[in-house]
């Protein structure tokens, strides 16, 4: 699955750490999310999403 | 570095293991040497205290896995899962190997014997039986509990 949080992250000019930090989650995980290595569960794509204000279809794409 | 996520996983794994060491000894060194195989009491005080460390040990990993975020545990399952059964397939030649008395081909001083046969396949087999039973047991919680 393909996402945009590289850039939306540096938009904000926020740090994986301070990704990491917002959601609850460790570094690595925002680390693997942005390289596609792992798939976030539902619960996290939608934290994601209300972190982002965007709908979770503007941020995850099908690969 | 590690972020707070590892550090608690890390945390509470060394505490798991770390103090399950003497618990498990403990008791071994309480009641003192001398006592003679099969003796009632160092059974009883032994099992008692490994009951006690697995109890130790499984809280704090339990701990340790509520507390690590869904990357982490799922690395963990995925680790388990084919690292588990990675290490027993490899285990089976050497159970065949020694079962059959490689080590006594190996080093003629090493007993060889269907005595020493028995005893080797029943601690191979412990675990593995052990293991089953718990996948079969989880599993149908799991199934039971996800419909």
């Amino acid at each position: 699955m393909k996402n945009r949080l590289k850039v939306l992250r540096a938009e904000r000019d926020w740090s994986q750490a301070d990704l990491a930090q917002r959601l609850d989650v460790s570094r690595q995980s925002v680390n693997a999310i942005e390289t596609g290595k792992y798939d976030p569960s539902l619960p996290l794509a939608f934290r994601i999403a209300r972190l982002f204000d965007m709908p979770i279809e503007a941020i995850f794409q099908d690969a | 570095m590690l972020d707070r996520h590892n550090l608690r996983l890390w945390a509470y794994s060394g505490v798991a293991f770390i103090g399950a060491i003497p618990i498990m000894v403990a008791p071994h060194y309480l009641i003192g040497p001398g006592h003679p195989a099969g003796d009632p009491l160092r059974i009883v005080v032994m099992t008692a205290s490994a009951v006690a460390a697995v109890a130790w040990g499984f809280t704090f990993a339990t701990l340790g896995f509520r507390h690590a975020d869904e990357y982490i545990r799922e690395r963990s399952k995925f680790a388990w899962y084919w690292g588990g059964l990675i290490g027993i397939a490899a285990s089976a030649p050497v159970y065949a190997f020694v079962g059959l008395g490689g080590q006594h081909w190996l080093n003629p001083a090493n007993p060889m014997g269907t005595q020493v046969f028995h005893a080797f396949a029943l601690g191979y087999s412990l675990p593995i039986l052990a293991q089953l039973l718990g996948f079969i047991g989880v599993y149908l919680w799991w199934k039971a509990t996800k419909r």
